[in-house]
């Protein structure tokens, strides 16, 4: 028989597609995106080939987390729903995780039409090691999945949320080196885009998938970087989650703030390798 | 098994400075349907709140089945099906994944059934967000009585349904008496609570006011009695006559009002007054104070 945890992730899939907005966000904005930009930006910039690929999975799975999970989040909260699903004895457990597992299998699928479509349509540089590459997106899809979560369970509105996935996400877009290389920015700017999470996953797509270097400390600290922001937003997504329909106490939700933790000590040990 | 359901000893929540349940005591017998009343902020949602295992006292003792809430709540929400006040289901969850997504987290394989039942066969596949505020409330009422809990407990359940989604409802929560589950309502809405209840408890300020029957607690109050009569030739307009027994309160809408404590009098009264004048009754009215007067005076008084 199947258990409640199964049906709620099957009905968690099934929301998703029946979700305009969810679709639009997951699967149509990415791709409409990816085709608008391959069509003009290899001419102005022939090297965005080499990052292409990467650049529109990690543009899709930030659409596809920070611009649906929070929301979903917070409506259930405000609406009551959470209370509804405890008192049915469903636990805080599924409703942090199957958010998560739910978007890391749609952007799974999104990866495959993006990697294929960079490769076949616009002959941009494709992954010379599928393990590092699937690894990578892997972690990247969790990391954007569970720092959504995160700013659904903290956030006090939907207005609120908007605000905080919007200071993620177009520094992230800026900066992250999806549209441009990292290697180009300005110093201080580049110590910025470190707290970035899309900077790490870049690095890693690049370095270990796309140019197949060598595995080594500083090739590998990306992944290590992602781990760890996973790892942390997993506890703070426990320790802040409430099934309340008010919003957290101000004090608690700066306590989400450790969240950047793992970027900042990344920088720390950049210098140290 | 004991004969009590759900025991309440001197259950105390406190938010800040607000003392929302301050020391409340009564039994929810089993087999019964317990009526929680009170104005706005009682803490009647509170009490529900902590029988339910969604907020943990500050002191006293709550048991319902026998389990403690507090330290239980996985045992419990198997026991009970809770309506709440404010809930609420995804709009995008149709009603049969709803029964089969509660089911499931309740160990049970779904019984579809229960939504022919309830009304809402031809809407099984629609979702949440498409249905009317009468079959979201028969949706809720469908869930929480699934897993066939001994306890059902619903929050206003009735609040915002017209005439005929509320009759429709009442008949349910009979039908949940009858075939033996204990139920615990809480209403704004007077007429429900004394047609439906076996017995009531009115919370005022965190406080019980009273607890009983609907008929001891209308019998404790004001014991006067309403007589409103109106005649076809006027008799008891303009200087309406005195009535033995009866006090005149007023001529109001073409009809004379008196107050009594022993009716028959006053009221025999009348028919002869009716006859001497040659005169012909339109309308006699004889009420005893309600239950929603007796709730007014009891608020009144303990605030």
């Amino acid at each position: 028989m199947m258990n409640g945890y199964a049906a709620h992730l099957s009905y968690d899939l099934k929301a998703g597609v029946r979700d305009t907005s969810h679709m639009l966000m997951i699967y149509l904005f990415p791709i409409g995106f990816f085709l608008m930009i391959g069509m003009f930006m290899p001419r102005i910039n022939p090297e965005f080939l080499d990052i292409m690929a990467p650049g529109m999975i990690l543009f899709a799975i930030m659409s596809g987390t920070l611009m649906t999970i929070p929301f979903t989040l917070i409506a259930s909260r405000e609406g009551g729903i959470f209370r509804s699903f405890r008192v049915n004895g469903v636990p805080a457990t599924a409703l942090i995780t199957i958010p998560v597992i739910g978007a890391v299998i749609h952007m799974a699928v999104a990866t495959a039409i993006l990697t294929t479509g960079s490769g076949t349509i616009f002959g941009a540089l494709m992954p010379v090691r599928w393990a590092p590459f699937v690894l990578a997106f892997g972690l990247t899809a969790l990391c954007f999945a569970t720092l959504a979560v995160l700013i659904g369970i903290v956030a006090q509105s939907n207005r609120n949320g908007t605000l905080i996935a919007q200071a993620i996400y177009i520094p992230s877009v800026m900066l992250g080196g999806l549209m441009v290389p990292e290697a180009l920015l300005p110093d201080g700017l580049r110590a910025a885009a470190s707290l970035l999470p899309a900077t790490h996953a870049m690095r890693a797509f690049n370095t270990l998938a796309l140019s197949g270097e060598a595995l080594t400390l500083t090739t590998v600290l990306p992944l290590l970087v992602l781990s760890a922001s996973i790892i942390v937003n997993l506890i703070l997504c426990f320790a802040l989650f409430q099934w309340d329909s008010r919003p957290l106490p101000t004090a608690r939700r700066m306590i989400a703030l450790t969240a950047v933790l793992p970027f900042a000590l990344s920088i720390l040990a950049v210098q140290v390798l | 098994m004991s004969d009590v359901a759900i025991e309440i000893r001197d259950l105390t929540k406190i938010y800040g400075d607000n003392r929302a349940v301050d020391g409340l005591t009564f039994d929810v017998p089993h087999g019964t349907i317990f009526g929680l009343l009170g104005p706005n902020g009682a803490g009647k949602t509170t009490t529900l709140e902590c029988v339910e295992g969604l907020r943990k006292p500050d002191s006293g003792r709550v048991r319902v089945l026998g389990i403690d809430p507090a330290r239980h709540p996985k045992k419990l929400w198997d026991a009970i099906g809770v309506q709440l006040q404010t809930s609420g289901l995804p709009d995008t969850m149709t009603g049969r994944e709803a029964l089969a997504f509660f089911s499931r987290y309740h160990g049970r394989s779904p019984d579809y059934t229960i939504l022919d039942r309830f009304g809402l066969g031809a809407k099984a596949q629609e979702q949440y967000g498409t249905l009317s505020v009468g079959q979201k409330r028969r949706l809720a009422l469908a869930i929480a009585v699934s897993h066939e809990p001994q306890i059902v407990i619903l929050d206003e359940p009735t609040a915002g349904l017209d005439v005929e989604s509320r009759m429709e409802l009442h008949r349910m929560m009979s039908e949940l008496k009858a075939a033996g589950t204990t139920i615990v309502l809480a209403t704004h809405d007077m007429a429900e609570a004394e047609k439906l209840c076996d017995r009531i408890a009115i919370i005022i300020q965190g406080k019980l006011g009273v607890v009983g029957t609907p008929s001891q607690i209308t019998a404790a109050g004001d014991q006067r009695t309403r007589i409103q009569v109106a005649s076809m030739n006027g008799t008891f307009l303009g200087n309406a006559p005195e009535l033995p027994g009866a006090v005149l309160t007023g001529v109001v809408d073409g009809y004379a009002r008196y107050s009594s404590e022993a009716p028959s009098k006053p009221l025999t009264a009348l028919i002869r007054l009716l006859e001497e004048h040659n005169d012909e009754l339109v309308d006699l009215r004889v009420e005893r104070p309600s239950l929603e007067e007796r709730f007014i005076e009891i608020t009144r008084r303990n605030k």
